[in-house]
């Protein structure tokens, strides 16, 4: 009769199942945004097309964002309070380069720095909080957030802070529109690689408490310091992007850190997909390109996009990498005659891009 | 409270004194005691709303209790959140079946493992007898109903448990699953965990719990040997809601189910 033994090794025998951990790897979608962003930084880029380079800029601006929205709905939570962190992150950066120094390397760690440890305080206060108050909370947050810095003389007050000097590597100027995108680049692949390291560490965690918290808590899985965790790299990631729109437009200005601009990084993960950083990744290209696109349509570029969104909930909920995944889940089973309740073990939820 | 000598006996890695939960004005569980001992297999029993459920709710942490204590090994738990109970050994299951839907049968089984870190006994020898081991990677939540609440209760048991709090294991499952709740719960028990049973399949009960402990409208009815408490009078009362006239069959006989 077996026994309950413990045991670290599983000798089992060779066919047996063991109750393991499967090891936790890059996705190939994961693989495939850091490859595109690692080819973009190191690859020449076209100086003279203006319009590429803006548009890049644009999307690797607020990449960030974007997936500071997605670490919190890995935990199906609605983060609206982004812009707030990202204003932490884009003012400490301001004052860094106007007061301090303006070494790229200090702005960016000024900007993941500070609003990470803002979050901290207000990770506490929304760890009881679900659903819509959660995302009430947060939506509150970014309204506090704003209302004292418009309120507030030495960051500018409504006028915010300008003339802030061009960021320097070793004494190099770095203002120009190239060089501006290639920190962008920079900083989004340094975005995107500590979401995936984090994701990899705490992949299981954050499915089992999106998935079934009281489950998780019953087998020993303690869920606040996840979520704190969580709340925390959002805060950070969101600071980075903050940090990038004040680079690209010399001013950290309130405008830029409006509460309601929360609602486009929430668009960009749920179009894209939240299965993984490749969500967030195709979400914001897609939208950042359509805006531009729409621009010179006005009023009707809101519809269009509103429209997109509409459909997208109705009728695309796991967003067009969730969707483009299981469409082709599907016709490899179609092809292969194989069931549809058999799944690959290793992480397959990250797959589903 | 106080931890005397006696709720630091190994022997006895539970025990509950004075529990009591009140919903609003609503007492669900009133001043209920009882102690578990090591390889002890405790049978609860009592009509739907005698508060079960809300006692494993308050001794597993999901419900904090309004008086009274949770011993753990020598340990005052009250109170505590389920992850720290489960660290500490004490884990419970749940009456639906309550797994990661959307996860392989592995994927389940191994967050189980991960999350009890240290505690995690090896549970393979289980996993090939409930026939887990033909729908390894089979999505949980497509999944026959009992084959669920089978992976739940293994991944309880995954976690290495001193003290298991089984709410209706059998409830919902097809007759000839039952048997796997029986072989689960024994080779538990004889492994050195404490198991409390609460369930309504009486033939179930008789099979595996020495002892019983029956409650009504949230307190303690009786407790004892099943075989005698099974034939009072005022279980059958309590459960049937009719009075035993002589002759008339007990709990004992009727194999009472109300799943």
């Amino acid at each position: 009769m077996p026994e309950l033994t413990k045991t670290r090794d599983h000798a089992a025998a060779p066919d047996a199942p063991r109750a393991e951990r499967p090891r936790r790897r890059i996705s190939i979608a994961e693989g495939a945004v850091v490859l595109a962003l690692v080819l973009l930084l190191i690859l020449p880029l076209p100086a003279d097309n203006l319009q590429m380079i803006s548009q890049l800029n644009q999307v690797v601006t607020v990449l960030a964002s974007a997936l500071s929205v997605y670490v919190m709905m890995r935990l199906k939570l609605l983060h609206f309070g982004v812009p707030a962190f990202m204003a932490v992150g884009g003012y400490s950066a301001a004052l860094t380069a106007v007061h301090v120094t303006d070494n790229v390397v200090a702005l960016v760690g000024v900007s993941l720095v500070v609003p990470a440890l803002a979050a901290v305080p207000f990770g506490l206060i929304t760890m009881r909080l679900r659903g819509t108050y959660f995302a009430l909370v947060t939506f509150l947050i970014g309204q506090v957030v704003y209302l004292a810095i418009v309120a507030s003389d030495g960051l500018g007050g409504t006028d915010g802070i300008t003339g802030i000097p061009a960021p320097t590597l070793g004494g190099t100027l770095l203002g120009d529109g190239v060089a501006t995108l290639r920190i962008g680049l920079a900083v989004s692949l340094l975005a995107v690689v500590l979401v995936v390291v984090f994701t990899m560490v705490n992949g299981r965690r954050l499915d089992a408490l999106r998935s079934n918290e009281v489950l998780a808590g019953s087998l020993g899985l303690r869920s606040w310091p996840v979520r704190l965790a969580a709340f925390v790299l959002s805060g950070a990631l969101a600071g980075m992007s903050g940090f990038l729109i004040v680079n690209t437009l010399t001013t950290a200005h309130p405008s830029s850190f409006s509460t309601l601009t929360g609602v486009n990084y929430v668009a960009y993960v749920v179009v894209g997909g939240a299965a993984s950083v490749l969500g967030p990744f195709v979400g914001t290209v897609l939208l950042v390109f359509l805006v531009v696109q729409f621009a010179s349509e006005g009023v009707y570029a809101g519809a269009l996009l509103g429209g997109l969104l509409i459909f997208t909930s109705l009728f695309l909920q796991k967003g067009l990498t969730g969707t483009v995944h299981d469409l082709t889940a599907w016709v490899v089973r179609r092809a292969t005659g194989r069931s549809g309740s058999a799944r690959p073990r290793d992480d397959s939820r990250k797959d589903q891009t | 409270m106080t931890i005397t000598s006696s709720d630091i006996t190994t022997d006895v890695p539970l025990r509950i004194s004075g529990l009591t939960k009140s919903f609003g004005g609503v007492r669900a569980v009133k001043d209920v005691s009882l102690t578990l001992r090591t390889g002890q297999v405790l049978g609860v029993i009592g009509p739907n709303g005698a508060g079960k459920t809300s006692l494993v709710n308050a001794i597993s942490g999901r419900e904090k209790p309004t008086s009274g204590s949770v011993v753990l090994d020598g340990r005052d738990v009250t109170g505590k959140p389920p992850y720290y109970l489960s660290k500490r050994g004490l884990t419970r299951s749940y009456q639906h079946a309550n797994v990661f839907a959307e996860e392989t049968v592995a994927e389940n089984i191994a967050r189980a493992g991960e999350f009890a870190g240290a505690r995690t006994v090896d549970v393979d020898s289980f996993i090939r007898s409930t026939g887990l081991d033909a729908v390894w990677e089979t999505r949980a939540g497509a999944l026959p109903y009992g084959q669920q609440k089978i992976l739940g209760l293994v991944m309880t048991l995954h976690t290495g448990p001193s003290v298991v709090l089984l709410d209706e294991p059998a409830a919902g499952l097809e007759l000839s699953e039952r048997p796997r709740i029986d072989q689960l719960v024994t080779e538990c028990a004889e492994g050195g965990c404490a198991v409390l049973i609460v369930e309504h399949d009486m033939d179930l009960i008789r099979r595996l719990c020495p002892t019983i402990l029956v409650m009504d409208s949230g307190a303690v009815l009786a407790e004892g040997p099943t075989d005698e408490i099974l034939a009072r009078t005022d279980v059958l009362e309590a459960y049937l809601g009719t009075s035993e006239t002589s002759g008339a069959p007990s709990v004992h006989d009727k194999g009472v189910t109300h799943d």
